[in-house]
């Protein structure tokens, strides 16, 4: 056993997972790896490979997971949107986990196609990444979701004017602890970066920063019907 | 004996669940919310262990062990970091400057409780 990993069962810390040595794999094969072997790679992953999918040829939703040609998708959309997609794996699970754990609430995945109204406002918590990779992850919430979300923690139905920084606060931890997750996935891939300490605030979609050629992914989960939306923007060049 | 356990997280929500898993017990929960306040409350109050997060707005947590450990006062200070950073870097790093405990956020409160158990002696209250 590695001396790394015997360092983590010292601390009972979980193995990482394997959509995380997919990603580490890409990366340090980037240059010599095959596309039949990337190929192989994402079509063992039904979703990657979808999601692969999906950027390569969007026109076609209707064909079936079990007609999709992994080859062709890789070599449509390149090695490091596939890492970034692989990210997403990792977000996506990271998001459901931390609610399940610190928020005691189930949080399904949803249809990214619920977009936001972009003049509306909504309650924000970002966190960036700089190093090796660079990028940053919103999460967007409805006032109702964030009040429940409150409510989980503080055990309170309704908000007290004087204690809506706490909603803040709430928000901003819950996106610093999924950054920080996809942080330390990247650095044990060899791409090391720092997180910034989260901000959060109300704003309109349209104000979100979108740095041009960053790949933007939109992932949709849902809570008693209130939706929350998490963006994760990527600057594919350091992948 | 009441311990004195010194939560330091940037976070009020983070802070109000350690507080909340440690009522129970005969101890006592100092707060502080950045590396800075977390040194005061150590000089001042001396707490028997400390949980440290790692990403606050002023020191790292792993600057505030750093400074602990080179203080011979307060050196021998059992802590279990509480962050959502788990790089192996990182771990390794904390590892060196010998903590007793490393909890990755999202956390469960009854994986916190045994790491402290397993260093102090809780009593209920």
């Amino acid at each position: 056993m590695e001396t790394r990993d015997k360092i983590r069962e010292k601390y009972n810390l979980a193995p990482r997972n394997s959509s995380m040595e997919k990603v580490k794999k890409l990366l340090q094969n980037a240059k010599s790896i095959s596309l039949e072997q990337i190929s192989a790679i994402v079509a063992a992953d039904k979703n990657l490979c979808r999601r692969a999918y999906a950027i390569a040829f969007p026109g076609r939703t209707d064909v079936p997971e079990t007609q999709m040609d992994a080859a062709a998708a890789v070599s449509r959309v390149g090695i490091n949107i596939l890492v970034i997609l692989a990210l997403g794996n990792i977000l996506n699970s990271t998001v459901i986990r931390t609610f399940e754990t610190m928020t005691q609430m189930g949080l399904k995945s949803g249809n990214p196609l619920n977009c936001l109204k972009s003049e509306d406002e909504y309650i924000t918590g970002c966190v960036s990444f700089h190093g090796k990779a660079n990028g940053m992850i919103y999460m967007v919430f409805e006032d109702g979701l964030a009040e429940k979300v409150y409510g989980s923690i503080y055990g309170k139905s309704q908000i007290d004017e004087s204690q809506r920084y706490l909603v803040h606060d709430t928000i901003g931890e819950l996106v610093n602890i999924i950054a920080g997750n996809l942080q330390s996935n990247l650095c044990d891939a060899g791409l090391d970066c720092k997180i910034v300490v989260p901000s959060v605030s109300r704003m309109e979609m349209s104000h979100m920063n979108r740095p041009p050629g960053y790949h933007h992914e939109v992932f949709v989960f849902i809570y008693e019907g209130s939706p929350c939306w998490v963006h994760l923007l990527v600057n594919p060049e350091c992948c | 004996m009441k311990y004195k356990i010194l939560t330091s997280d940037d976070s009020k929500m983070v802070r109000v669940i350690v507080a909340r898993t440690f009522s129970p017990f005969n101890c006592e929960i100092l707060e502080a919310g950045t590396g800075t306040e977390a040194l005061e409350v150590v000089a001042k109050h001396s707490p028997d262990l400390i949980i440290l997060d790692i990403t606050m707005p002023d020191m790292t947590g792993l600057e505030v062990l750093k400074t602990l450990r080179a203080n011979p006062v307060t050196a021998s200070i059992p802590v279990v970091m509480l962050t959502a950073e788990s790089a192996n870097k990182t771990v390794e790093e904390a590892d060196r400057l010998s903590v007793s405990g490393y909890i990755a956020k999202p956390f469960k409160p009854e994986q916190l409780l045994a790491q402290v158990k397993s260093i102090i002696d809780l009593q209920p209250a």
